[in-house]
């Protein structure tokens, strides 16, 4: 089921479309938060003005600007607007923004003894405390702040569940300590640290963390009647109801003069990566790992550049993709579209012109009034190997390697393990490995737990 | 009779949560689902006569249930069989 704040983000996405088709925008705009949230209706928050405030900033950011970089606070969204048809170059890097209106500043991370505590006689939560922090007063059970380290032992031994463990949700998300209050004790990201996984975004019940979108860099262009390619990531298929095939076709209907599956570029990362992996065992490095997930380099870059020289040098499939796409289409430009916040930046260094995630991509189509099982298939050149649509799925892209080093020297076996999301123990763990205390050669990492099916804008993911 | 129950999945319905509704033939208890026939459409054009805000739309025989739920779906088709049996047991009488 999709929740409150899917709902409201797709809600603003369908109707940003259909008025930038209708021509109206820019008049339409300011009034958006407004007609979505009118005086005397219900509110999502304590009234309605705060609702129209953050719709505002949300649409600050669908129009592909931060909550961050506001300077005038008076200014409309129809002059953000002009700004945003008119630039040439789309925000590149810091795809994240968090949005202090719409920030609960979440009290901080704490154990906290419930009144369903019986004062029992046994105090389990007492004797499995590591640190002492429990103490019986009056009868019932109560934490020292001081000494407690939110460890969480006590609530897994108490009979009665009255311990409860309270948290920042975005801070707990966040797999590399980016996240950060201020001094109101409102979310504020550090870009220094931040690697783009969009756990946050996913984590915040409040959907405080918001996308800066490219959406209207992408209209934009295709009203400019500049020739687009889609650049389709394997994770697409199961996000609409109707084939492979049929969404292809809807893309072409949305726009798109090509539409390429990004499998096919996958095919080659795979054969590539898979060469490499020969030459680096040769050589006689201890292990190499997966370069495909976008997140987990940014992670290395940012956190471990010591790691960086086990890490597979072979582009990813959305580049391999581009380059097919643009060998057919020298003057196109093209779209990468998938469910992943990460892809925004390693596009923007990649020469790749926009990303779309999958529930922009169906605000377009809802905005358009394209339905994908009304669609004829898209004739495909050549569908892209199974190995290589698996690739969005965690496990599959060794196991594409694995079926390319097939037919190898004996002596280059793989011997892989993979980590399935990225999380706070992620780091430690590439250190224990980086150290050869462990036999693996390789290493497969995805920052979404399941792959990128589960990304963060994926629409099949649960809400 | 049975009753007929029309899921839209058109783009906009399928956005905003008729994804989920597409599967909801699991979710009937064993007696309903001879009773109750779905069927999938693409857009039915509600999201046009009405306002956008209504999606994602069902119809249960003629009438059309916005912002649809499982929860509400599930009501109303049990109001109907309810009703149903009723009217049978007054042509017993």
């Amino acid at each position: 089921m999709i929740n409150g704040a899917q709902y409201i983000r797709r809600e603003l996405l369908i109707r940003l479309v259909r008025a930038f088709d209708e021509g109206i925008l820019e008049e339409e705009l300011d009034r958006i938060p407004i007609r979505m949230r009118p005086k005397d209706g219900p509110s999502s928050r304590c009234c309605v003005y705060h609702d129209r405030a953050v719709l505002r900033y949300r649409l600050i950011n669908l129009l592909g600007f931060s909550c961050e970089e506001e300077t005038d606070e008076t200014r409309s969204l129809a002059s953000y607007f002009r700004e945003a048809a008119a630039r040439t170059e789309v925000n590149g890097e810091n795809p994240l923004s968090a949005c202090s209106a719409g920030c609960s500043a979440c009290p901080d991370a704490k154990i906290m003894v419930t009144g369903n505590c019986r004062g029992c006689f046994a105090r389990p939560c007492m004797y499995n405390c590591p640190k002492q922090a429990i103490r019986i007063e009056n009868q019932t059970a109560a934490v020292d702040d001081s000494k407690c380290v939110k460890c969480g032992k006590c609530l897994a031994v108490c009979p009665f569940h009255a311990i409860v463990k309270t948290t920042v949700p975005c801070e707990e998300a966040c797999p590399v300590g980016a996240i950060r209050k201020d001094e109101s004790g409102k979310a504020a990201i550090d870009f220094e640290k931040c690697i783009f996984c969009g756990k946050c975004f996913s984590a915040c019940p409040f959907s405080a963390i918001m996308e800066r979108s490219q959406i209207i860099d992408v209209l934009t262009a295709m009203k400019q009647k500049e020739k687009m390619i889609a650049l389709v990531a394997p994770s697409a298929a199961a996000q609409f109801p109707g084939s492979i095939e049929q969404l292809f076709t809807a893309i072409s209907k949305v726009g798109f003069d090509d539409v390429c599956e990004a499998a096919l570029g996958a095919e080659k990362t795979a054969e590539n990566e898979a060469r490499e992996f020969q030459k680096k065992m040769s050589e006689k490095q201890i292990f190499m790992t997966t370069s495909c997930c976008p997140a987990y380099t940014e992670l290395v870059r940012k956190h471990c550049p010591d790691f960086l020289q086990y890490v597979s040098t072979t582009p990813s499939p959305m580049i391999f993709t581009d380059r097919i796409a643009r060998e057919k289409h020298p003057n196109a430009r093209t779209v990468f579209i998938g469910p992943c916040i990460a892809k925004r930046v390693e596009a923007h260094r990649n020469g790749i012109d926009f990303v779309l995630s999958f529930e922009e991509l169906g605000a377009i189509l809802a905005g358009r009034r394209i339905d994908v099982i009304a669609c004829d298939p898209w004739p495909l050149p050549r569908p892209a190997s199974v190995h290589a649509r698996n690739f969005a799925k965690s496990c599959g892209v060794t196991q594409a390697i694995l079926a390319e080093t097939d037919g190898f020297d004996a002596s280059f076996k793989l011997d892989g393990k993979f980590i399935n999301g990225i999380g706070k123990k992620t780091l430690p763990l590439l250190k224990f490995y980086a150290s050869g205390k462990d036999s693996l050669n390789f290493l497969e990492v995805m920052s979404c737990e399941g792959g990128c099916v589960n990304g963060p804008t994926s629409l099949t993911k649960n809400g | 009779m049975t009753i007929k129950l029309d899921i839209c999945c058109g783009t906009a319905c399928y956005l905003l949560g008729a994804g989920k509704l597409m599967e909801m033939e699991n979710d009937l208890p064993q007696n309903w689902r001879s009773k109750v026939e779905i069927r999938i459409f693409p857009c039915l054009n509600l999201c046009e006569s009405e306002d956008l805000e209504g999606a994602p739309f069902v119809r249960i025989d003629e009438e059309i249930i916005a912002k649809a739920t499982l929860e509400k779906i599930m009501n109303r088709i049990r109001n109907k069989l309810e009703n149903e049996e009723k009217g049978k047991g007054a042509d017993h009488d």
